[in-house]
Parts: structure tokens; sequence; C-alpha cells
């Protein structure tokens, strides 16, 4: 039987405040709590909640067949306790049913690995000691930031003690090969890779009319996936749990569409949920080997690491909120420790990307900025803020 | 095609446009251009250029009875032109003598208002109206499908000529009454403008954002506003080594309210507050110079904030090669080149979001031209962001990319093709 792992993703960023030149050095705040608790509760609303409930609805009626993977960074859990607890109530009951499984990740959904080792190793360790406080369940799988992958990365994970390690499949890196198999790294850490054209069909071209499948049903998915992708060892579908109900409203069926591909599922005598910890990885030992010596992840269609280090800008705020770490090293007060955790948010690096700007295509749905400038001097003006506040601190 | 400045005869950036756009849709189009003032050692190669500066209405072959066209056009003029006032003279006296020797000759007397420096001078609605005589004159004595009329000097001659003929006419909008004066400015200026945009068949204008104008301002119908954005000729840009220790910031244009130079006084002073090694240069002549100058000193920033009156293209060429950043504050700028121009020397580009060219120039920095602290920040940000400027400059030149008079011709030449409803 082939093996359906359903994974989903949720992140909500810190977002800044709108902070001009003139405000460096006067130390307001940076980060606009009102707006970050709006979106999120928007967001509980239309998305978190409902679905949760849904899936609690359908885990009575068929218990243990339904197996999940969530994703959960640590700046949506902060802001779940802090705006909407009720949120992280529905999770523990999921967590309860002994259905769902939680991914590792760094904590602050930040490019630390791609920076400095060691403080990717605290935020990792960091979200898996928040992940077992609040749900009693130790992650063991890992998911980098948007499934940001590289060999170094893989052997840090590799050393970081982690069962297995999840990014997206690329044809390229596979040479053409299924990606609906287990691959394995250098050290023979065992990858799963996201089947992102089956998850695009559900995340992007739900309501798409130009979509081969449209509109989307289960039935047609389950065929998709009969016809073009068995025999097959395990069939990776992830995706943002935004999906559904905040990507897709209510009225695009998209609770029905879910509900439904779960039952069809379910009711297959070929195909079966499993978490990805639940995986028998031993059962085959001669795994084909993925690696890649560059950056690739989930983002963009050009699945590398462009969406937060594609131009000038970001390499500078990047470098330069990584090079405070021999700063921050000697500051004792948490509060500001925390705030360099929080500026490292890859959305505030997102926002600054300039791909498809001058095309007028508006890379800005996950953005509050008009442009992608606006977001980098925003996000400047705060660092060199935030610069003078350290070392005023250091000088105390 | 009427145009009225024409290179190297040149006030701003209308001279340039109807340059740009005439060179590059004559290789779709024959073109007759109409012209109050011309060089004849200037010479656009397939483009017959008539300057009425050197006209000779004996040059041009007529037929006696086809003067007898102007008795229509004495009853069209009466209709379009709003200022009666210019000439004691009733219009239906003007050419009610059959002697055609004295038309001429009473043509050839309204021919001298283009022997001028000036053309914007005290004379301008003689010249205006004398214009779109002789041009409907002229016009009437070629074979043509498609009137082509800039801005609105030439708009009575288009009228006058459409009248006359029943051909299409098309207008472009380089600049309007609105933008050089308040929009409240209902001036006889405005009146000319209105009634060619309700008479015309097609308005071009250079933005969408003029395009919204003559839709709000003027209550033109949506329909018939196509805006076709301008283009920009390649230069060889270079840089040179600044004698001048400080960032430099320059304001670029005529000193008129249009232009905004005050709101860019009030944003240099905000920037000398943050960045006091910052100078800033206002290069370009206007009836607002002189208290320019005089707020300067009296806000005691004078040192820092430089005057260099009006500049040669060589001069204005080296300056922009010492700039770091360009600022355009303009109040209303239905386009604005020279913010192309700055940018293709790679300089990041501040503009107001009142202006055309932001449509082209996704890169260019915008505010308000009212919010000084936007402004202010933006300049500042330029200044003192590496990572900022080179990503600005690195942007723009892929916009640049995008732009350019063929371009423009094409989508003229399509609005000719599809949008004009043949008679």
């Amino acid at each position: 039987m082939a093996k359906i792992c359903l994974y989903f993703q949720l992140h909500q960023p810190y977002r800044l405040n709108e902070y001009s030149f003139f405000q460096i050095g006067k130390h307001n705040s940076y980060f606009n709590d009102e707006f970050n608790a709006d979106i999120l509760n928007k967001i509980a609303f239309n998305c978190y909640l409902k679905t949760n409930e849904l899936l609690l609805k359908l885990i009575e009626k068929y218990g243990s067949k339904i197996q999940l993977n969530f994703g959960l960074s640590g700046t949506v859990i902060s802001q779940f306790e802090n705006y909407n607890p009720t949120v992280i109530e529905s999770f523990n009951k999921l967590a309860k049913t002994g259905c769902v499984d939680f991914l590792s990740e760094t904590y602050f959904h930040s490019l630390a690995s791609l920076y400095n080792f060691d403080e990717f190793e605290f935020q990792v360790k960091k979200h898996a000691g928040k992940i077992e406080s609040l749900f009693d369940i130790k992650p063991t799988i890992f998911r980098n930031t948007e499934l940001i992958f590289r060999n170094d990365i893989a052997e840090k994970i590799y050393n970081l003690g982690f069962k297995a390690v999840l990014t997206e499949g690329i044809e390229r890196k596979t040479n053409q090969n299924s990606v609906n198999q287990i691959y394995q790294t250098n050290q023979l850490l065992p990858v799963f890779l996201r089947n992102y054209n089956l998850s695009d069909d559900i995340a992007f071209r739900f309501s798409d009319p130009k979509s081969e499948l449209f509109p989307i049903t289960a039935t047609k998915i389950i065929k998709k996936i009969k016809t073009n992708l068995l025999p097959a060892e395990i069939i990776t579908i992830g995706m943002d749990y935004e999906t559904f109900g905040e990507h897709f409203d209510d009225n695009t069926t998209i609770f029905k569409f879910l509900e439904s591909f779960i039952s069809t599922v379910i009711e297959d005598n070929t195909l079966q949920f499993s978490t990805f910890k639940a995986i028998d990885f031993e059962k085959n030992t001669e795994k084909p080997l993925f690696n890649s010596e560059e950056i690739i992840s989930w983002a963009d269609t050009e699945k590398d690491g462009s969406a937060w280090l594609g131009n000038s800008m970001q390499y500078e705020a990047l470098s330069k909120i990584y090079e405070l770490n021999t700063l921050i090293k000697h500051v004792k007060n948490p509060e500001i420790v925390e705030t360099w955790r929080k500026l490292q948010i890859s959305d505030h690096f997102y926002y600054m990307s300039t791909k498809y700007f001058s095309d007028g295509d508006v890379h800005s749905y996950f953005s509050h900025y008009k442009t992608p400038y606006d977001a980098y001097i925003n996000y400047m003006n705060i660092l060199s803020d935030f610069e003078i506040l350290v070392k005023k601190e250091l000088s105390k | 095609m009427l145009g009225w400045e024409f290179p190297p005869i040149i006030n701003g950036g209308l001279g340039v446009a109807c340059f740009g756009i005439t060179k590059a849709l004559s290789n779709h189009v024959d073109i007759s251009l109409i012209l109050p003032k011309s060089d004849p050692n200037f010479v656009v190669q397939n483009v017959d250029t008539i300057g009425l500066n050197h006209f000779d209405i004996e040059n041009i072959k007529v037929k006696t009875s086809e003067y007898e066209f102007l008795e229509d056009v004495n009853y069209v003029d009466s209709n379009f032109l709003p200022y009666h006032t210019l000439s004691s003279e009733s219009l239906e006296t003007k050419y009610e003598s059959t002697d055609y020797t004295s038309i001429k000759s009473k043509i050839r007397s309204e021919l001298e208002v283009f022997n001028t420096n000036d053309l914007y001078d005290g004379a301008i609605g003689e010249r205006v109206y004398n214009f779109s005589k002789i041009a409907t004159l002229i016009a009437l004595n070629r074979d043509f499908d498609i009137i082509h009329a800039h801005d609105w000097m030439t708009f009575v001659a288009g009228m006058e000529i459409k009248a006359a003929t029943g051909k299409p006419l098309v207008l472009h909008v380089h600049s309007l009454e609105a933008d050089r004066n308040s929009p409240e400015c209902k001036g006889w200026v405005y009146q000319i403008e209105r009634k060619a945009m309700e008479y015309a068949d097609v308005i071009i204008p250079v933005s969408f954002y003029t395009g919204q104008i003559i839709q709000t301002h003027y209550g033109i119908s949506e329909d018939k506003i196509k805006p076709v954005h301008n283009g920009i000729e390649q230069v060889q840009a270079f840089r040179s080594e600044s004698s001048l220790p400080e960032k430099v910031v320059l304001f670029l244009g005529r000193i008129t309210v249009q232009k905004g130079p005050e709101y860019f006084f009030e944003t240099a002073s905000k920037v000398l507050e943050f960045m006091p090694n910052t100078r800033f240069v206002m290069a370009g002549t206007g009836n607002m110079l002189k208290g320019m100058i005089e707020m300067g000193a009296y806000k005691q920033i004078g040192n820092r904030f430089h005057f260099t009156g009006f500049l040669t293209p060589e001069k204005v060429r080296q300056l922009y090669s010492i700039a770091d950043v360009y600022v355009m504050p303009s109040v209303s700028e239905p386009f604005g080149l020279s913010a192309l121009e700055a940018a293709q020397f790679g300089i990041p580009v501040v503009l107001s979001k009142q202006s055309g060219v932001a449509e082209v120039l996704p890169s260019a920095l915008k505010a308000d031209y009212w919010d000084i602290d936007k402004m202010a920040s933006n300049i500042i940000s330029v200044l003192k962001y590496k990572g900022l400027r080179d990503q600005l400059v690195k942007d723009a030149y892929q916009d640049l990319a995008k732009i350019n008079w063929d371009y423009t011709a094409q989508n003229i030449v399509n609005i000719y093709n599809h949008d004009i409803v043949k008679n």
C-alpha cells in the first residue's frame, strides 16, 4: 500500500511597525502587535479553528486511519498563546488523539541554517522544547524554514539526532527519478520529498479554472495519484494550513474537498495515511542519494534561495542582522536577545524580494508593504535603531 | 502631425517627446509635420516638416478655388476659439475678399508671429490662432488620414482641420493646464483643452495618471482615452569624480509651482537635520527661482543648497554624472522624462506619486509630493543604505530596457488601427 503523508504548515511572522528614519535612536516598539493580533485572529477564525474542528470530527469517525503531520513555527505558537489560546487547546485535542505528529523547525522560522549553525541549533532546540511542553510530543522529523535544504544543513540535522528530513521534491535533484520514494543524504539520513505538483493542484490551483483538474474534487486527485503515481512508496502532499479557509474561503468548497479527500483515501484499499515518523525507514536500506550543494526550497517557481537571497537589499539586511551576533553574545537582557531573533524571521527578507515586482506581478500577496524597497527601508531603520539599543545595553 | 516645440527649438519635455514620437512613428506611417517654427537644417528622415517661420505661401500649389474653404474655416473658428478678444477684427471680415492676392498678403503678415525666439511670449494667443488657420490651409492641400495634435497650442488647429476635412482627430496630451496651474484653474487654455478633447476622436495622454485627470477634471469619457507612455533615447551615460566630499541630491526642472520646488526645499531642510553632509542642487530656472534663493538664505541652509540657473544639455549630463539621488517632487507631472534620464545615469530616483513616469519606473521610491517626511526618508535611505542604492539602480536598468520610442510608436499605430473609426 502506498503511504500518503499529509503535511500542513502553520506560520505567522511578527510583522514590523512602520518605523521611519527619524525614529532611529528613539527605541520605539518594533512589532505591530495590534496588526499581528488582527491577522492571527482572522486566520484562526477562517482556518485554524475550523479546519482543526473538521479534522477532529473525522478522527472521531475514522480513528487512527487518519494520520497527519503538522509543522507549527514557534512564532505562530507564541502568537496563539498571546492572542488566541483556544487554537493551542484545539491542537492539544488533535495531539491527544495520537493521530498527528508535529515536525521540528527553527522556532523563529528563520534562515539561521544559512548563516549561523550555533544559532540554528539554539532555535531548533527551543522549538522542540516548546512543542514537547505543549503537546507532549518530541519532534523527530526535521523540516527547515520553507523546506530549505543544502548538504551542510543536512549534516547538521543529522548531527542533531533527527530521524529524517523533509524537503522539496525537485526533479533536477532526483535525476528525474520519482519523488515518491524515500531518499537519503550523504550521512544516510532519510529524506522525504514533497510532491509539489500534486500539492499545488490543491494549494495553488484549487479554484483556478485553467487547472486541468478544475473543478478539483477528491475523486480527481485520487484518480491522478492512481493513474500517474502508483506504484509508489510514499506520496507527500504538503501545504500551508492556511490553504483551508484563508487562501481559499469557505465558498470555494475547500473544506468539503478536504473531508472528501480524507474519506476517499481511507476507503481506498491501495492508499493509507501515515505520519513521517511511522514510516519504517529500515525496510529498504538501499535508498537513492539526495544531495544538493546549492540551496533548495519550496519557495517560488525557482525553488531555491532567491526568495530571501535574490537581491542586494536582502543580502545586506541578512548579513547585518547575523553580524550582530558578535554583540548579542554578550547581552544579558533576554528581551533584547529575543528581539534579535524576531528580527531574523524569514518573512522580513521575503518582503524585500524584487523578483516579480517590476513585471507588475504582485509577489506581494503575503506582504503588507507597497514595495520591496519600503520593506527594506523599514527593516533597516529598525535594525539601525536596534544596533544602537544593543550598544547602549553593552555599555551599561 | 501638428507640433509646437521641436528640436533644436526646445523649452521642455514637449519638444523631446514630439521628436521621439515623430521619428519612431515615421517607420510606420507617412508624416507631414506642421510646426510654428522649425530649423531647416534639422531634418528628420521620412518626415515632411513644415515650419511656418519660413513658410512661403507661394510654394504651396493651391488652385485658386481651394481658397473657398476659408469660409468654412471662418465658420468653425467662431465655434472653437474661445478668445475672440485676441483680435478686434471679426473673422468673417478677414477673408471675405475674393482677391486672392490680398488674402496671400494677409497670410504673409500672419506668418510673421512665427519669427520669434519665444513661442510662448505674450503673443501666444495670436500665434495659436494664426497657426490654426495656416495649418488648416496646408492640410487642405494634402492627402492624409489622421490629424495628430500635440498639446493645447495645436489643438485649435486640430479642431479646425477636423471640421474642414472630417478626418479623425487624435490629441496627444503631454501636459495640461490642470498640471501647470491648479486643477481649479478654468481659464481659456483649459477651455481649449476641454473643447478639443470633447471634439477629438481619441486622446493619447502620456500616462494613466494624466488620463485620470482628463476624466476627472475635464469630464471626458474613459472610452476615448488611450494612454501611451513616452520612450527615451539611449544615451552614453558616464560617472564623473565629484569635487564635493558630500553626497549630491539633484532637482532638475523648471522652477515653477508645478515642479514642487518648495517641497524639495522643505525636504532638503529635513534631510540636513539628520545628514548634514549632503548638498542639494536645484538646476533650472523659472518664476520661483528668486523666492527659493531667498528662502535658502532665510533658513540658513544656503551653504548646502545650490542654484545653477539654466543649464545646457551638456551641463545637465555632467550634473547627472556626479549626483547621488535624483528627486522629482512635482505637484502634478504628466510624465517626467528627466527621471528616466537620471535613471540612465545610474542615479536612484525619488519621485512624487503624482507623476506619470512612476508608472514605468517601479524601481523608483515614491511619496506624495506633500509628504516631506516620506520624501526625506526616501532620500536618506538611498544615501545611507548601500544595498538599497545598488538594487534601485539595477532594477531601474531593467525598467529602462522596456522603455523606448519604438514601443511608443507601435502603441500609437495600434490606436490608429483599432481605435479610430474610419469615416
